[in-house]
């Protein structure tokens, strides 16, 4: 993602991206005519992405130098095997591809990037469950 | 017939309330269908590889070894890669044909062999049968050339032959995009694997024997017309009988009563009585009439002969005689004529002449009499010669109804030839009615005959109306039972698929409620209960080109799940080609979830099946297809998952920029993970060697929460005996165990340690398939 949209977007918490994701498919907005597909699946990556780097800052933020994919790769270490997480990453890899621009690729439709939203939000509710009993220790 | 069809068949059919005749055709049936089964159902076969040469996209010989066990295999080559040639193979080999050759120009079916080679096709595939270490080898060449159905060597035929219409274990990829060209090709996949296909077989044939009963019920009908058609209605015998015959209701008793062959049993009607008087006519026999004639002849001359004198003249004359001779005086010589008054001409010569003429004339007057009577005796005799019956011949004739048979009697008392040639006539006519009657009577034996012979059918006919009406009890009700049969049979696999529908199909707007299989005529059809956003809709119409592969899927997998298939493998070609990017993940959780039981060999073009399988930590083989020039293809394995994990495991464990204790927990779980992926692997290859527990492997495996319960499961087969699992590791690999379990939980120091548990797990792993 570029450093401008990562400005404008690092002020939202996860949750609230998924939301701004949800307005733009909810909302048949003129504004947002032929760019709102693209743009709720970068929300929504980023959301996932916020989370998980949320998870190891928390946990062990010594994991946060290592690439995306070995954050993943480790993930069940501290997560357990969770269904939500491996979701997580597919929706991550599917929504990363769909954020780079290929001049055939028609991108994602409606009703997958709202696929992607749902596999979103139950993965932030699986780290927001992880990290609650550490929370206040 | 399907077992298990069958004992439900019996279970309702005695509860019902059929009557006993049509129990009984119904429990006879059954048991006719358990008498075909004796040797169906081989057991099952997992398969172990297929080897192509000379065939489509591949040139040299290729081989796919595949793990004859549970579990997904991705095949996965670019098109054109000659993936799709392994799958056309196996199908092409076991089948004798391909689905998608099917309905297809011939130019679909030349040039079938491989373009870049020289030398015959040959395909083969090896497979494992379940419960026994025997593997089943099919082999079958064709020249260069050669149709594709006119092999060199034909592959020897199997026990699995007859199963493979029935359980299709393939689903090409024109096979997914067709499924639903027509709604009765899903019928006709699903009735058989179901074993409705037998129900309906049976419908067929009790449908068929009820046909076989009326037809003949008809053809009896037909007859009995037929035969009424054919009587004589001249013939009142035969009259009555024809109206018996033709009656609406027919009574069989009072028919056998009519056409009971009887002597002296004659035919009372007007035209057989006048043949019978016919046959009682005198006709004068010639040489009587040529008698009567000479009689009549000579009568007649002698009366022409007498008649020249005039009688009546001579009579008188002698009277006149006699009354002068009487009054003469005989005290006198001579007297005077009393006429002319002539003196003394009544003299004695007088007297004496007068008195010789008297006697003359009277004598004449006698002869002529004589002569008049006897001419009149011979009229009456020749009179008599055609009596009262001949006179009547012609009318009687004509009541007979016998044609020319007129008589011409004018003329026979004054023309002799006439007379004969009448008499001749009548002796004709005489014997006409005799045959005709004769011809009546055997004519009339040969009805009563046929008759006879129709009763005969016609009362087993009357018989079988009892059976026939069984038989359509019974075909009802059948059809009741097999439609309830068919929906119960069937409910499993529609709410499989229903669920495979709501995994693949993600935000479709499209919800599956209901797939019904009805009967339709002599075929049947599916039906989809679809609702677009809430609204009933036309399944077909409603849905997408990838929302119907995705629909097919649904369906091909609980079918290919079924116990009664003897095929635990699948090979589906290439289900994500027309699917949305979004629904790949969906796919790939549905195949990974029918892959608990079944051997699933998916063929793909491309990397996204593979991907979502590997992002969702879903088990799965990967094989990669690529053809290189000349047709010459390779397959290469994708790192396994027990491998991916270790190769990570060594990964992190040599990434010295991680720290410590986040490796020191990242590690053991990696090796964990492939400890007990491998673990999986054995404990499903064991169950499609022996056959024992398939169906439930997925369960015990979940039942395995912990790395030493599932090296029990592996090893022992048996989840709980964790105690003994140092009967089969060595005192290394069960500490190793020991630390891989705690390593979660930080039971492990030291980067030395850290650095060298992938390589231990490793020996673990190798020594674990020894």
């Amino acid at each position: 993602m570029t450093s401008a949209s990562a400005a404008a977007t690092r002020r939202l918490n996860a949750s609230q991206l998924l939301d701004a994701a949800e307005r733009l498919l909810d909302e048949d907005d003129a504004a947002s005519a032929g760019v709102w597909q693209r743009t709720a699946a970068l929300l929504i990556r980023e959301a996932i992405e916020l989370a998980l780097t949320l998870f190891w800052r928390r946990r062990a933020p010594s994991v946060l130098q290592l690439s995306t994919s070995d954050r993943w790769l480790c993930l069940p270490a501290y997560l357990g095997e969770r269904p939500a997480a491996h979701a997580a990453e597919y929706a991550w890899t599917a929504l990363s591809d769909a954020c780079h621009y290929r001049s055939y690729d028609v991108g994602l439709t409606q009703d997958e990037l709202r696929a992607q939203l749902a596999t979103a939000r139950a993965f932030l509710v699986a780290v927001a469950r992880a990290l609650t009993p550490d929370a206040g220790g | 017939m399907d077992q298990v069809v069958r004992k439900l068949l019996l279970e309702r059919v005695r509860a019902s309330a059929l009557g006993d005749e049509a129990v009984a055709l119904i429990v006879a049936a059954c048991a006719e269908g358990e008498r075909g089964a004796i040797d169906a159902a081989p057991e099952p076969i997992w398969l172990r590889s297929i080897a192509v040469e000379g065939f489509r996209g591949i040139g040299p010989s290729a081989t796919l070894a595949l793990e004859p066990r549970p579990g997904l295999t991705l095949v996965v080559g670019r098109n054109g890669s000659g993936k799709s040639s392994f799958a056309e193979g196996l199908e092409l080999l076991t089948t004798g044909t391909l689905k998608r050759w099917a309905k297809r120009p011939k130019a679909w079916t030349q040039a079938w062999q491989c373009l870049h080679y020289d030398g015959p096709t040959r395909i083969s595939a090896t497979f494992l049968r379940s419960g026994t270490d025997e593997p089943l080898a099919l082999t079958q060449t064709w020249d260069r050339g050669a149709a594709h159905d006119a092999p060199t060597s034909r592959r020897a035929a199997s026990a699995w032959d007859a199963a493979l219409t029935s359980f299709r274990p393939f689903l090409s990829y024109a096979e997914l995009a067709t499924m639903f060209d027509t709604l009765t090709s899903l019928y006709d996949a699903l009735s058989p694997v179901l074993g409705l296909g037998d129900v309906d077989d049976l419908l067929a044939a009790l449908g068929r024997e009820r046909l076989a009963m009326a037809k003949r019920a008809a053809e009896s009908k037909d007859a009995a017309r037929g035969l009424a058609d054919a009587l004589d209605d001249t013939d009142a015998r035969q009259l009555a009988l024809a109206a018996a015959l033709r009656a609406p209701k027919r009574n069989l008793d009072a028919i056998a009563e009519l056409a009971k062959p009887r002597a002296g049993r004659v035919d009372a009607g007007a035209s057989a009585t006048a043949l019978r008087r016919l046959t009682a006519l005198a006709a004068p026999e010639p040489q009587a009439v040529a008698d009567a004639f000479a009689d009549l002849r000579a009568a007649t001359a002698i009366h022409a002969e007498t008649a020249a004198t005039d009688a009546a003249r001579a009579s008188q004359l002698a009277d006149l005689l006699r009354a002068a001779l009487r009054l003469r005086d005989h005290g006198r010589p001579a007297d005077d004529c009393p006429v002319c008054g002539a003196a003394d001409a009544l003299d004695a010569a007088w007297e004496r002449h007068a008195s010789e003429a008297a006697e003359a004339l009277d004598e004449q007057a006698a002869a002529l009499r004589n002569a008049t009577r006897s001419l009149a005796a011979c009229r009456a005799t020749l009179a008599g010669l055609f009596d009262a019956t001949a006179r009547d011949a012609g009318a009687l004739a004509a009541a007979a109804g016998l044609e020319n048979a007129a008589v011409d009697l004018d003329g026979v008392l004054e023309d002799e030839a006439a007379a004969l040639a009448a008499a001749a006539a009548l002796a004709r006519l005489r014997e006409r009615a005799s045959d005709e009657l004769d011809r009546r009577d055997s004519a009339w034996q040969e009805r009563a005959a046929a008759t006879a012979v129709w009763l005969e059918d016609a009362r087993a006919v009357a018989g079988q109306a009892a059976s026939l009406r069984a038989h359509k009890a019974a075909e009802t009700w059948l059809k009741t039972v097999a439609d309830e049969l068919r929906a119960e049979r069937f409910s499993p696999i529609a709410d499989q698929a229903i669920a495979n529908w709501r995994q693949l199909r993600q935000g479709s707007n499209v919800e599956l409620h209901d797939i019904a299989l009805r009967r339709q005529g002599r075929g049947g059809r599916a039906d989809f209960d679809v609702r677009a956003d809430g609204e009933p809709a036309n399944a077909l119409g409603v849905m997408s080109q990838g929302e119907l592969l995705a629909l097919s899927v649904s369906v091909f997998l609980p079918r290919a799940a079924l116990d009664e298939s003897p095929f635990r493998f699948a090979v589906i070609d290439d289900p994500v080609q027309a699917m949305d990017p979004a629904k790949v993940d969906g796919l790939a959780r549905v195949l990974h979830a029918a892959a608990a039981t079944r051997q699933l060999i998916v063929f793909t073009h491309d990397d996204r099946l593979p991907e979502a399988v590997r992002r969702l930590h879903l088990a799965a083989s990967v094989l990669q297809v690529d053809r290189r020039a000349r047709s010459s293809v390779a397959i290469r394995v994708s790192p396994s998952a027990v491998r991916r994990h270790l190769d990570d495991a060594k990964r992190v464990a040599a990434n010295g920029d991680m720290p410590l204790d986040v490796r020191a927990r990242i590690v053991p779980t990696l090796c964990r993970t492939a400890v007990e992926a491998r673990c999986a692997e054995l404990v499903r290859e064991r169950a499609a060697r022996t056959g024992v527990g398939v169906d439930d492997v997925e369960r015990r495996l979940r039942g395995a929460r912990t790395l030493r319960q599932a090296l029990a499961l592996a090893l022992f087969d048996d989840v709980e005996r964790v105690r003994d699992l140092g009967q089969m590791l060595n005192g290394a690999e069960l500490s190793l165990v020991k630390l891989l379990n705690g390593g979660a939980h930080g039971g492990i120091a030291g980067d030395e340690s850290v650095r060298r548990l992938p390589a231990q797990a490793i020996e673990l792993v190798h020594g674990l398939a020894a």
